[in-house]
């Protein structure tokens, strides 16, 4: 019987130890998409909002 | 015989609710610390005087009052140096630390105490040992003019530290004030981090209960949670260096610009720092496990 590139004498599968550093990424990914939607939606009306508080606000 | 008994790795639907919570988990963690790092923003003391007494803001100050004096002397006819000896750097830096603990304290309770004034010392005696002053002069006029020399530079030194519209944030706390409960709600929003926390290591229990309580996957879940958190936080700096808050403030006043510059360089350092430990600790949790997975 041959053996299967990856697979150990038991029989259980090797998982790749390299994916497990995916995992950070794809955790972050949906909040980096949450977070990107909100600057491009809001990011200029908020940027708008504090130029002008700062102009009220600080003096020369 | 379960799919977790045969492989000795947890089943598809372990793994998709310990994903979900770590998922959440990173949430947790970006919140309570984007708002640890915000509130210590707007109310440390010591940040704040750090920033206020560094030497580039408390050069430019020098420089107003220094300009102030000489314009002064030129008004009312006396030796620049008269009045200049009086005002020292340390005098400066003293109201400077006054101011800063005025309005972070405002910041921190939600309540406005009556603003610090600059109080100088001696300028009246001094003038009144300078001859030139003296000279052609009444001594009604004499007291009139030392008394307004004294305000004017007393002003210039408060305009100088306090580098926004008091007044306007006065009118502002007074009529949040009469509103909202503002001490109340600025110790809900102290509150925020510690929530987040607790949301945080909830999700971590979960996740350790799904897993069957098993660390070494737990770890990679809780560990992946946590550099995700890192990551993040790289990319809310990003964005808020994007906002281009240096070029609004440029705009507005040269002297904030000098004290933002180095507030900014100081929370930057502060963020990323975070962020590092964050994805150092979260990898060494991964790691853990990977190699404990190996051995089982």
């Amino acid at each position: 019987m041959t053996e299967k590139p990856g697979k150990d004498d038991g029989g259980v599968e090797k998982k790749p130890g390299k994916r497990m550093w995916l995992t950070p990424l794809l955790l972050a990914l949906p909040w980096a998409l949450v977070i990107g939607a909100g600057a491009l939606r809001y990011g200029h009306t908020l940027q708008k909002l504090i130029h002008v508080a700062i102009k009220l606000v600080v003096t020369r | 015989m379960s799919e977790e008994k045969r492989t000795g790795f947890p089943s598809p639907g372990v793994r998709i609710a310990a994903a979900f919570f770590a998922w959440i988990l990173t949430g947790c963690l970006l919140a309570a610390t984007l708002s640890l790092l915000g509130i210590h923003a707007m109310t440390s003391s010591g940040l704040h005087t750090r920033v206020a007494l560094g030497k580039d803001s408390v050069d430019r100050q020098m420089e107003r009052i220094e300009e102030k004096i000489q314009k002064m002397a030129e008004e009312y006819g006396f030796a620049p140096e008269t009045v200049s000896a009086l005002i020292t750097r340390e005098s400066v830096e003293a109201y400077d630390r006054e101011i800063v603990a005025w309005w972070t304290g405002a910041a921190s309770s939600g309540t406005l105490p009556e603003e610090p004034h600059y109080e100088p010392e001696g300028i009246g005696e001094a003038l009144n040992a300078d001859e030139e002053f003296l000279r052609g002069r009444e001594e009604a006029m004499i007291r009139v003019n030392s008394d307004s020399v004294e305000r004017e530079i007393a002003e210039t030194v408060e305009k100088s530290a306090v580098l926004f519209r008091d007044l306007l944030i006065q009118a502002g706390f007074r009529f949040a004030g009469d509103s909202v409960d503002l001490p109340m709600m600025v110790s809900l929003l102290r509150k925020i981090p510690v929530i987040a926390g607790l949301a945080g290591l909830l999700m971590a229990g979960l996740i350790a209960l799904v897993t069957s309580r098993r660390i070494r996957t737990a770890g990679r879940y809780i560990g992946g949670a946590m550099c995700a958190c890192g990551l993040l936080m790289i990319l809310v700096t990003i964005l808020l260096k994007l906002l281009n808050l240096r070029g609004m403030i440029a705009e507005a006043s040269a002297a904030m610009e000098t004290q933002f510059i180095h507030l900014a360089r100081i929370l930057n350092l502060e963020t990323l720092g975070c962020a590092l430990v964050l994805m150092v600790l979260g990898g060494l949790l991964m790691l853990s496990a990977r190699k404990d997975e190996r051995k089982a």
